[in-house]
């Protein structure tokens, strides 16, 4: 089979599921897409009623034949060199992006996608998200997303109890050997800025809900795997176990079935064949859906618990394209493939160009623009 | 002469409530024994995580 990786330099993720596909016999591709424009080249041309595609570059030798299997892991954003008018970036950057947007959509129309892209998008979107979470029947948190700081001061002041705070994106200010990450947060009306800054970021707002524990649901096809997040034994995981991850522990877990029966709903609703969900459990067993991450990670799952299986059943999935799910992989353990493909990402950070990701700022008085745009790998000057 | 101040800009909200500490505090409560994230296996996280 052949299946072709959207990808970006350091991804672990991606680097296991292809050691293991290969291992199989199985021909992968992983495409790295910040290697472009510096250096990658891709064309798309049209003549008569003909059109083709190609892309060249660091692993990459693609000339328009169909894949079986996309995984659209994560595409990664262009990176533009450091040496470049600043006046030109964002008009290059944009450029840049919607050809590669267009590319994407070129790419094997036939193939088995995971997931297909506009779906992706659409789910990405997390008020859609709960929308249709509720349309497909699960119980989501009152929520308000807002600008508007009357709505805002009201909705904590009626709230009945504590509120919190979260973005539509995670968010991380680096400053020297300082870092402010920023997590699910209680939040009051002592916290908030004044109202013409307040109205400058647009918020979700939700009643604090009381968890006996969470759940991590990664939906791939018709197979679901659940694992509990024993959130509640220490105080700094309480709120949000992103707070201190070192000593926390997974357990299998699985849902009800009606429950299960709704996130299937979901996935269809958001035209998703993969995704990781997670939901609160309340001390009286109620599933409250908090969001579905179309490309989340997993391994850490079973990298936390060995014995709930992803890395396997991943392989699987892909392999099944949709049909019935075989057992090839059935044998295979992400605790046997870790550290090749951790070694083989680190290996291959210095062949690719960086990706940052649009996950973090500068906190310096003097911001010095997107940290990605910079970027460049070692020993090669694009 | 006029007095020169720099200007200290109010933070969104979203930065005013965000979990301020060192480097090595956030590997001390998130590394496996080579300092690595290993909630992501890896940053950056997810995009849309709760």
């Amino acid at each position: 089979m052949r299946l072709l990786i959207a990808t970006f330099a350091g991804d672990v993720h991606a680097l296991e599921v292809a050691l293991v596909l290969r291992d199989r016999g199985h021909e992968v591709v992983q495409w790295y897409g910040s290697d472009f424009p510096t250096l990658q080249s891709a064309s798309v041309e049209l003549d008569g009623r003909s059109a083709s595609w190609s892309a060249h570059g660091p692993e990459l030798a693609l000339d328009g034949r169909e894949f079986d299997v996309v995984w659209y892991r994560r595409s990664a954003h262009p990176v533009l060199p450091a040496r470049m008018h600043p006046g030109d970036r964002p008009v290059a950057q944009r450029e840049c992006e919607d050809f590669l947007a267009c590319l994407w959509a070129l790419v094997s129309p036939g193939a088995y996608w995971v997931n297909p892209p506009a779906s992706r998008a659409r789910a990405e979107l997390k008020l859609v998200q709960l929308r249709e979470a509720q349309r497909a029947g699960l119980e989501v948190p009152r929520t308000l997303s807002s600008n508007d700081p009357a709505r805002i001061r009201a909705f904590l002041a009626q709230a009945g109890g504590p509120v919190v705070y979260k973005a539509f994106y995670p968010a991380w200010w680096s400053d020297g050997d300082r870092v402010a990450h920023l997590l699910t947060s209680e939040v009051d009306a002592a916290a908030l800025p004044e109202d013409e800054v307040l109205r400058l970021t647009p918020g979700i707002f939700q009643p604090r809900i009381e968890k006996a524990h969470e759940l991590r649901v990664t939906v791939l096809g018709t197979r679901v795997v659940t694992a509990r997040i024993v959130s509640q034994a220490h105080t700094a995981t309480r709120l949000d176990w992103r707070r201190r991850t070192k000593e926390l522990a997974l357990e299998p877990d699985e849902l009800p079935p009606e429950v299960e029966r709704r996130v299937h709903e979901l996935m269809r609703r958001l035209g998703l064949v993969f995704g990781c969900l997670d939901f609160i459990v309340t001390p009286d067993g109620r599933h409250v859906f908090l969001e579905v991450n179309p490309m989340g990670q997993f391994l850490w799952v079973e990298h936390s618990h060995p014995e709930i299986r992803l890395l396997g059943p991943f392989c699987d999935f892909l392999l099944a394209r949709g049909g019935p799910v075989g057992d090839e992989c059935a044998d295979v353990r992400h605790a046997d493939w870790f550290e090749r493909a951790d070694a083989a990402a680190a290996a291959l950070a210095r062949d690719h160009v960086r990706w940052e990701g649009e996950f973090t700022s500068s906190d310096a008085s003097t911001p010095s623009g997107r940290p990605g745009a910079e970027a460049k790998p070692e020993g090669v000057s694009p | 002469m006029n007095e020169v101040r720099e200007e200290v800009l109010p933070r969104i909200l979203g930065r005013r409530l965000a979990l301020e500490q060192s480097i090595q505090q956030f590997e001390e409560q998130h590394g496996d024994e080579s300092a690595r994230p290993t909630y992501t296996l890896r940053y950056p996280p997810d995009r849309d995580r709760n």
